[in-house]
């Protein structure tokens, strides 16, 4: 009787396995391609494809231990497999353009200022970096920097307050550490 | 009084750069700030910092829109996003994550390849919308073809040119795509300073309707060949053979293509730029360079003024050329300018204070605009601004004239940084 009990038992632990394994209830995308773009984003989002942005409708975004870098973008840039330096490179990169987004383009001190900012970095992520990668790099910040509708504005306004002007490379290397 | 001018001694810390060339690049337009500073640093990595043993600096001379061009271009294709990626999903998700909108301006396109990895019918939606980009891409070229940017947009552009012209700078300049329509009007401003040998233009990509250099233009480039289809009579003959690469499917970017490590094209633009760089000879004009500097220009005939005071109470002017710090190294008398003051580059003549720079029209300049430009030797143009010359005064301008700007020169106690602020 025990026996017949504890066999008993035990069918019923792997019918239950194997129900919660099973694809009746679950959302394992793998085993249903997905049908709209919505759902491919999601999917990429839950594989880890993309990276875990922040798309929230302010300028800066969350920034909780205040070191002049987005969260999301930092925890971006730490994942990477970079070395310290460049990572050093990257984060003076998207505060840079983080800095023009907010700049006052009423004051030219201001739009001088970030400029410059720019320039500087853009001259540390080549230090860093061969010609092409650099490149690539400095793209790559852009894009994961001014990823909302709200950033392009702002990002808009200042590089059309700045256009006209000039700007210099830095005569070192430009960086900031 | 009389102010002895500075004499050169041994410098406790030497605040200017040594003059040789400057690499002027003008980007295509609707370039992004970063875009623009990526495609000087690229210059910057195929060219070094010397040529015949001479240091090259590298100064962007940035345009995002002309005025007349309406300011829109890059409004223009995020709009053209906001709406296909709305057709594309429904849901909005895919219009509220911009990284996709740069990437269809891009070569490499990591995420919407994912995407499409995943979701292969996305592909010829994403298809149609580089489609449609690429088109407005065009017409935009083919607007500002026909639309030319105005005075005020090259203004700041035309002052520094000035002012590294007079502290005897050889320039070459560098325009890719739309830039080329700039650096036509730069050069044609600032030829009549210096010279045909003291300054020369590499054109990449061009389709202005005149040139003033060799240019190269590729084989693959879609957008400047795409014009030539449209009927666009002003676009020169292909002179580089290049294999297309998924790294720019445009075949039109400065660093996607023309300056591709893969590809022949880098060498291309190398060898240009090399060969009009040995052309060069230092301007014959008698300018110096300064911790800081001030370019004062004006738009016709007629003598305009530069006034310098002190925070010594030193006024540099025509009578009396050298304060204590600086020093009034040209002075123009007839038509257009320049006048040039300089600050010394030694840090132990420098003075922190307020400087203060005004202008005076002495005679024949009524109704003239005049443009003052302050630059930083390191840090380049820190402040432009163009004013009318006021009434004709004479000797009565020469103790109130005109302010113009205050520069507060300052030094940080612990670096020994100086640093220069306009108001």
């Amino acid at each position: 009787m025990y026996i017949l009990l504890r066999v008993s038992f035990i069918a019923i632990c792997l019918v239950i396995f194997l129900t919660s394994c099973s694809g009746g209830n679950n959302n394992n995308s793998t085993t249903h391609p997905p049908t709209t773009v919505a759902d491919a984003l999601k999917a990429s989002d839950q594989s880890g494809a993309y990276p875990a942005l922040n798309h929230d409708s302010t300028i800066a975004g969350p920034d909780l231990d205040n070191n002049g870098v987005r969260d999301d973008v930092d925890a971006y840039i730490n994942a990477l497999p970079d070395n310290s330096s460049q990572k050093s490179a990257l984060r003076q990169t998207h505060s840079a353009i983080s800095n023009a987004m907010l700049a006052d383009t009423t004051n030219q001190n201001a739009l001088v200022a970030a400029t410059r900012k720019i320039a500087n970095a853009t001259a540390c992520i080549h230090a860093k970096y061969d010609s092409t990668t650099a490149s690539n790099k400095n793209s790559e910040m852009e894009k994961i920097t001014v990823n909302t509708k709200g950033r392009f504005r702002a990002y808009e306004k200042f590089s059309a307050a700045i256009s006209g002007t000039t700007f210099v490379l830095p005569e070192g290397d430009g960086c900031a550490n | 009084m009389l102010y002895a001018q500075p004499e050169p001694r041994a410098f406790a810390e030497n605040l200017c750069l040594a003059s040789g060339y400057t690499i002027g690049f003008f980007n295509g337009v609707w370039n992004t700030p970063v875009q623009a500073a990526d495609g000087l640093a690229s210059l910057r990595d195929l060219n070094g910092d010397t040529f015949n043993d001479e240091p090259i600096q590298y100064e962007g001379f940035y345009n995002h829109t002309g005025s007349t061009a309406g300011g829109t271009g890059l409004q223009d294709i995020a709009e053209v996003f906001e709406q296909r990626a709305a057709e594309i999903d429904a849901s909005g998700e895919l219009g509220k994550r911009w990284e996709f909108f740069w990437e269809t301006l891009a070569g490499k396109k990591p995420f919407t390849d994912k995407l499409i990895e995943l979701f292969p019918s996305a592909g010829s939606l994403f298809s149609q919308l580089f489609t449609d980009i690429s088109s407005k891409i065009t017409a935009g070229w083919s607007y500002l073809i026909s639309n030319p940017p105005t005075e005020s947009d090259y203004a700041t552009h035309n002052a520094r040119l000035d002012a590294l012209a007079v502290q005897r700078q050889k320039l070459m300049l560098v325009a890719h795509s739309q830039g080329n329509l700039f650096v036509n009007h730069a050069y044609d401003h600032i030829i009549s300073s210096i010279g045909p040998n003291s300054v020369m233009v590499a054109h990449i990509a061009p389709a202005s309707p005149t040139l003033r250099g060799e240019y190269l233009l590729a084989n693959i480039d879609l957008v400047i060949n795409g014009l030539r289809i449209q009927g666009l009579n002003s676009v020169p003959a292909v002179n580089l053979t290049l294999p297309t690469s998924m790294s720019d499917i445009s075949g039109h970017t400065l660093v996607g293509t023309y300056m591709d490590a893969s590809r022949p094209g880098r060498a291309a633009v190398a060898s240009m730029i090399n060969r009009a760089m040995g052309q060069l000879t230092t301007p014959e004009t008698t300018g110096n360079a300064g911790s800081f500097t001030v370019t004062l220009s004006w738009d016709g005939i007629g003598d305009v003024d530069l006034h310098s005071f002190e925070p010594n109470g030193a006024h540099a002017y025509y009578i009396e050329k050298a304060g204590l710090v600086g020093y009034l190294d040209v002075d123009n008398i007839d038509a257009f300018g320049p006048e040039h003051y300089y600050a010394s580059c030694d840090s132990n003549i420098l003075q922190t204070g307020v400087y203060h720079f005004g202008i005076n029209n002495f005679a024949n300049a009524t109704g003239r605009m005049a443009t003052v430009q302050v630059a930083s030797s390191k840090e380049g143009v820190l402040a432009t601004k163009t004013l009318g010359v006021g009434a004709e005064l004479g000797t009565t301008g020469n103790q109130s004239p005109i302010s113009v700007f205050d520069i507060t020169v300052t030094k940080d106690v612990t670096t020994g940084k100086f640093s220069f602020a306009a108001n």
